[in-house]
């Protein structure tokens, strides 16, 4: 990781946490707090905005940066990666988890696939699902946007458990990751994964209801194009 | 006051060979009583079993918690089960190695690379409810590191519930299986808290520490509720020791030495490590016996443990009056064997077996390579008269695991053990509760 983005890091994090304080903090503050002049911090970060969403993307550069150390990752299997990647980043997300409860909804859910973070999780979770040997069987073009919104949608309600677990030590957290990674795995690794896939490509262009599908996906787009305005 | 009788040996072969047919013909009984249903209820048993033991693996530690204390309790359930219960101790699913990074975060603070020297990924061994690494700390000692499943409390409640539901089914009709199912809750909930069980680790190490027997020193820096972290004792468990084809005197010495760690634990009667098997031992390389793995440990109430160090005398003695109060006592029977004939069963089997298991204490050695008595003690836990209805005072459980685990570690051994001493050490905490008893009353 390069000194610019490791600056940044802390920038965030340092705002991150104030923000948890006093949502209303100045860049004078935030200064303060990570011990840099509000100039250079506005020299990486022309506006708040850009700060908390980089936080987000902070957390993946800091995961992809442990995760490139870490040396026995090649013998990790499919549910220890994506559990490695959803662990890493929520135990991220633990150290600020004030500004996580108040912001993610809005800076990183509600802007759709179009930010950075989202961006690396999907590209990532591509990643380690291509990566897999056992997967070949399956063709890559079979990962679509479909599939990307859909580990979206489930590391979005993954956060919202974390957020409602109480549990000691996010242990509830915890299990359900190995649980989820543990039956994705499984699903990747048996014929289910192949099947549907020739299932569905069978039905794209045969099923009675596709028109009720285009419709249906226009209908979301539009609903996505009010929520970013 | 001397307890026990000095007997010939032979004597004592002769009644015990008895007892194993007396135990052999109540089983067949038992069996002919069944015929004539509409179903075998033997291979119904097998299948129960097999059906149960599916369900079982899914329950992860609980059940190999269950497994252990039943299994060896082989008196409370059927041998075709405890058969297949056993097998459930390998097939605990490890934690992956993300959850033991984030666990270990956690709990510590930060990720195992920047806590421990050297940290390897991979268990080395599995414990009931979590799994333990090796580790090197950063001023080079050598450790364990013990980490639990996360959320193991709520899922010991969810298990023992599903766990009871399924007993419930195989169980004879309106008998009572909560004592036991308590019993194990409460002790499996203590073994959650990794902290309690570093507690336990200092007393054990101060009490036995010696150049006889060694137990791993605490480290509480790096230890929590759910990590645990202790010196590495290195040496082989019964396995690879007996692999490397040791003499005699090598099996008797480790032998002796497990005996004798299981008496000075009685006569303390403070505590008593009680999971014995043979992964929890380390012989080491300078011929210490060494202890691991404190979770299990426990404090008999003095009315039991009395009684039940009281049945080793009076069994070799055959006072079957003091024998009779005993086992009214400790809930082996539930009437008078004179007449009922169910009682009666589980009488003459009991004192048989009693009288068996007793057997050891008789002379001032005793050879536990001895094909014969492997051999009647086979024959009992196989005989069981009858074999579906919980008997027994709830702290059975604990108490033969311990005992009945020492003795085929013995066996495996194949180890000549000196009995003299260990004897002495029973009479005289006898005498002790005899004295407390003489106060009380006073």
């Amino acid at each position: 990781m390069d000194k610019k983005t490791e600056n940044k890091i802390k920038i965030a994090n340092a705002a991150a946490a104030l923000y948890h304080k006093d949502s209303r903090f100045t860049y004078e503050d935030l200064a303060g707090e990570a011990g840099l002049t509000a100039k250079t911090i506005r020299s990486h970060f022309p506006n708040r905005k850009e700060i908390f969403e980089f936080y987000y993307e902070g957390a993946f550069l800091t995961y992809r940066d442990l995760t490139e150390k870490m040396e026995d990752m090649e013998s990790y299997s499919l549910a220890e990666r994506l559990s490695h990647l959803l662990l890493t980043l929520l135990d991220l997300f633990h150290e600020q988890q004030g500004f996580v409860e108040k912001t993610y909804v809005r800076v990183i859910e509600r802007q759709g696939s179009s930010t950075p973070f989202a961006k690396h999780l999907v590209h990532e979770v591509n990643q380690i699902l291509m990566d897999d040997v056992e997967m070949l069987h399956i063709p890559s073009f079979a990962y679509n946007k479909v599939t990307d919104t859909a580990i979206l949608y489930h590391f979005h309600g993954l956060m919202r458990f974390w957020v409602r677990d109480h549990s000691d030590a996010n242990q509830k957290t915890m299990e359900l990751i190995d649980k989820w990674t543990a039956l994705a795995e499984a699903v990747a690794y048996s014929k289910v994964g192949e099947k549907s896939f020739d299932f569905a490509k069978f039905m794209a262009t045969n099923s009675p209801f596709t028109e009720v599908v285009r419709k249906m996906r226009a209908g979301l787009k539009k609903q996505s194009m009010n929520r970013s305005c | 006051m001397n307890d026990f009788p000095s007997t010939p040996y032979k004597r004592g072969k002769i009644f015990a060979k008895t007892g194993l047919k007396v135990g052999t013909n109540y089983a067949r009984h038992y069996l002919d009583s069944l015929r004539g249903k509409p179903a075998d209820r033997a291979s119904l048993h097998r299948n129960t079993a097999e059906d149960m033991m599916k369900e079982f693996t899914r329950l992860r530690g609980t059940a190999l918690k269950i497994a252990q204390a039943m299994s060896i309790d082989q008196g409370m359930l059927p041998e075709e089960f405890s058969r297949v219960m056993s097998r459930s101790q390998h097939q605990v699913p490890p934690i992956q190695r993300a959850l033991v990074r984030s666990v270990i975060r956690q709990e510590l603070g930060d990720y195992p690379e920047k806590i421990f020297a050297t940290f390897d990924t991979k268990a080395f061994a599995a414990a009931s409810i979590g799994q333990v690494h090796k580790a090197t700390l950063k001023d080079g000692r050598k450790v364990a590191v013990k980490i639990q499943y996360p959320g193991m409390r709520e899922t010991i409640s969810t298990d023992l519930g599903l766990a009871k539901a399924l007993f419930k089914r195989f169980v004879a009709k309106g008998s009572d299986i909560n004592p036991y199912f308590d019993e194990i809750r409460e002790t499996l909930l203590m073994e959650t808290d990794y902290r309690h069980e570093g507690e336990t680790l200092d007393r054990f190490h101060a009490r036995y520490e010696s150049d006889q027997f060694t137990t791993p020193v605490w480290i509480p820096e790096y230890s929590t509720e759910r990590v645990l972290t202790m010196s590495f004792l290195e040496g082989d468990h019964a396995d690879p020791f007996l692999e490397r084809n040791p003499t005699q005197e090598e099996r008797n010495h480790y032998g002796q030495l497990l005996w004798d760690f299981f008496h000075l634990q009685v006569e303390s009667h403070a505590e008593i490590h009680a999971d014995t098997h043979p992964g929890n031992f380390v012989l080491t390389d300078d011929g210490r016996l060494g202890i691991i793995d404190f979770g299990c440990v426990k404090t008999f109430p003095a009315d039991f443990f009395r009684d039940y160090l009281m049945l080793l005398p009076t069994h070799l003695k055959r006072d079957e009056e003091e024998i009779l109060k005993l086992y009214y006592r400790l809930g082996v029977l539930n009437g008078d064997p004179a007449k009922n004939k169910r009682e009666k069963e589980y009488y003459e089997f009991s004192m048989n077996y009693g009288f068996t298991f007793a057997m050891p204490y008789m002379n001032n050695t005793f050879d536990f390579a001895d094909p014969e008595f492997a051999a009647l003690l086979k024959g009992f836990t196989r005989n069981v008269p009858i074999s579906n209805e919980p008997r027994g005072n709830r702290h059975f459980l604990y108490s033969t695991r311990v005992h009945v685990g020492l003795y085929h570690l013995l066996m495996k051994l194949g180890a000549t053990v000196n009995i003299g001493e260990s004897r002495e050490r029973i009479e005289r905490v006898l005498l002790q509760y005899e004295e407390e008893a003489i106060k009380a009353m006073s």
